[in-house]
């Protein structure tokens, strides 16, 4: 959310990724319309756009999302949350290609039962909605990998080229970052969230909203301590809904305020230690991960 | 296949049999040790007296290398050190406690170290304290974990290989070639497997554990933490888990006094059976010659269709 914009989106594409604009960060389709026009005037390759699907305080218009996202003519979209059966239907008759993200080997069996074209699948080490199953990637991949027949994209703990190559090794056909992603210079978020993804080790986050079966990593701080406090005392969702509303995240993020709300940070920031330029970044993740197989590993056999 | 810690504990592969309470015994670790990987006696079970027996067994079951585990915080004796040495022992693990205990006393009796540790702060502590190498276990392995902050094998693998030089067994998560191939990726030079051990031909626990095993997908464990909050552990989803969740124990103790009806009598509903998420990828119970031989051989073709995505 809201690092998913053009700037970012831009970065990675010219970089031989595949960057996702997040449909919800705008706060209108015309503005997702608008912003999709923004990445094109600041590259010519292909990229996405994420559409989530999720319990909210005030749920967003997300059929007219849809229809802005294919009218404006973008061919890659990435599903997460429940029930996309609608969705992805909708847009694969579009001809446009999805990937669903998902958390679980039963609902990434379903999204390619509904004509998903690839999987993302999310560990419990990610950043944002693990699921409730709390099933880390080192188990979850190979345990998709061997159920789902389309290409299947790892999610979660990755941040360089040792994860990349451990993905392919356990089946996964690439990899998704996003605290990764959010520590570089294009990423268009206040430097001090940058400084603290960096600063941050691999046990500064909080699983939040737990009890209320909506479970998200967040970067450990004031309010995600609060919102646990609350949550142990079995508190209902309206007496932290004031402390989680998306316009105060957003109101830390515009202000650089890492207490003010909650924002979300995966386990990887742990092995975050610079801010590079995205292409600076992709391009050492794939040396990285090539010389991991063509020296290290390849040393082990010989 | 030759690396730092095949060198480091003479064995023919770089693979540790975790040493679980009562199940590490000779019977299991004897199998693991003529297969060609480490075979290693436990001691958590406190009964030191028959483990001592089962060192000895291992003697007549094999002529490979074999090692024990020191669980320090179960097992207290004050002459162990030269108990396992007057055994010929040359390769201990400690865990479950301060590494600078057993270090530097085992190191003067020659033995090789390895400690396990669950974050980069163990970590660091054990290699100051001078072991030889480290046993680093993520958090969807089995057993005892901090439920408040899990990390995950992927993320602290690599992180712990960046700040020290000794080599790191990865634990939690592996059972074949392929978890082992992405525990190199990520920087481990061997690893460790419990949960798959425990669903070998050789294990000596009750069938219905073992069929529990196969049986179960990925999500079927639990972190169970007592009303206490001291001693969480990952166990596998059972009935008596269930009761948990409507009753949690004040402590483990009790049920902990009952674990051998579950391992030995089957009585799954008798304690709780320390399982990792990795069940969920176990589908047959192996002889652990079989269970050696085929991550060995996943491992290298693991590998090599590795080179040939990257075209080299």
């Amino acid at each position: 959310m809201w690092v998913g914009r053009a700037e970012l989106v831009a970065a990675v594409a010219d970089a031989g990724a595949l960057g996702f604009l997040t449909a919800l960060t705008q706060p209108s389709p015309d503005a997702l319309v608008a912003e999709i026009a923004r990445v094109r005037a600041m590259t010519d390759r292909p990229f996405g756009v994420n559409l989530t699907i999720l319990p909210s305080i005030n749920p967003p218009p997300y059929e007219d999302y849809c229809r802005a996202i294919v009218a404006a003519g973008v061919n890659i979209v990435e599903t997460a949350g429940s029930r996309p059966a609608q969705f992805i239907e909708f847009f694969k008759g579009h001809g446009v290609k999805i990937i669903h993200k998902c958390t679980s080997v039963r609902h990434a069996l379903s999204a390619e039962r509904m004509g998903a074209d690839a999987i993302s699948i999310d560990g419990f080490e990610c950043a944002g909605h693990p699921g409730e199953d709390d099933v880390s990637g080192l188990v979850l991949i190979p345990a998709a990998a061997d159920k789902v027949t389309v290409p299947i994209l790892a999610s979660g703990g990755f941040g360089d080229g040792r994860g990349l190559a451990a993905a392919l090794a356990l089946g996964a056909d690439g990899i998704n970052m996003g605290t990764r992603f959010c520590a570089t210079a294009e990423a268009p978020i206040h430097r001090a969230f940058k400084l603290a993804i960096v600063a941050n080790d691999e046990r500064s986050t909080d699983v939040i909203f737990r009890s209320y079966g909506n479970s998200a990593r967040v970067a450990r701080n004031a309010i995600s301590q609060r919102v646990i406090a609350l949550e142990r005392e079995g508190r209902p969702f309206d007496d932290v809904a004031p402390l989680v509303k998306g316009t105060r995240g957003l109101e830390g993020l515009v202000a650089g305020d890492l207490d003010h709300g909650i924002w979300t940070a995966g386990q990887v920031q742990g092995l975050v230690h610079d801010i590079p330029t995205v292409d600076e970044l992709v391009s050492r993740i794939v040396s990285e991960a090539q010389a991991i197989i063509r020296d290290r590993l390849a040393s082990l056999m010989s | 296949m030759r690396n730092r810690v095949t060198d480091l504990l003479g064995t023919e592969f770089p693979i540790l049999q975790a040493p679980m309470g009562w199940i590490a015994r000779s019977q299991l670790a004897s199998a693991v040790s003529n297969a060609g990987a480490m075979g290693i006696i436990e001691t958590s079970s406190g009964e030191f007296d028959v483990i001592r027996g089962e060192i000895k067994a291992m003697r007549t079951l094999t002529d490979k290398p074999f090692g024990v585990n020191i669980a320090q915080a179960f097992v207290h004796h004050p002459d162990i050190v030269s108990l396992l040495a007057d055994e010929g022992v040359r390769f201990v693990t400690t865990s479950a406690g301060d590494p600078a205990v057993y270090c530097e006393a085992l190191k003067k009796k020659g033995f090789t170290v390895f400690h396990v540790v669950p974050t980069l702060k163990a970590a660091l502590r054990a290699v100051s304290c001078g072991v030889d190498g480290l046993v680093v276990e993520g958090g969807e392995g089995a057993g005892f974990k901090n439920a408040h902050n899990i990390v995950a094998s992927m993320v602290l693998i690599p992180l712990v290989r960046d700040h020290v030089d000794v080599p790191i067994i990865a634990a939690g998560g592996i059972a074949d070639g392929r978890s082992m191939a992405a525990a190199f990726a990520l920087g481990a030079e061997g690893v460790q497997m419990g949960t798959r051990m425990v669903s070998s031909q050789e294990a000596p626990v009750h069938a219905n554990w073992k069929q529990a095993v196969i049986a179960a997908s990925e999500t079927d464990t639990v972190v169970v933490t007592p009303k206490s909050g001291r001693m969480s552990m990952r166990v596998l989803r059972t009935g008596k888990t269930e009761q948990y969740e409507d009753e949690p124990p004040e402590d483990m103790r009790a049920d902990f006094g009952r674990i051998l009806e579950l391992y030995r009598d089957g009585n799954m509903l008798a304690s709780v059976a320390m399982t990792g998420q990795v069940a969920g990828r176990i589908r047959e119970i192996k002889p652990v010659q079989q269970i050696i031989a085929q991550t060995m051989e996943e491992f290298v073709l693991t590998l090599q269709s590795l080179q040939s995505q990257t075209g080299a």
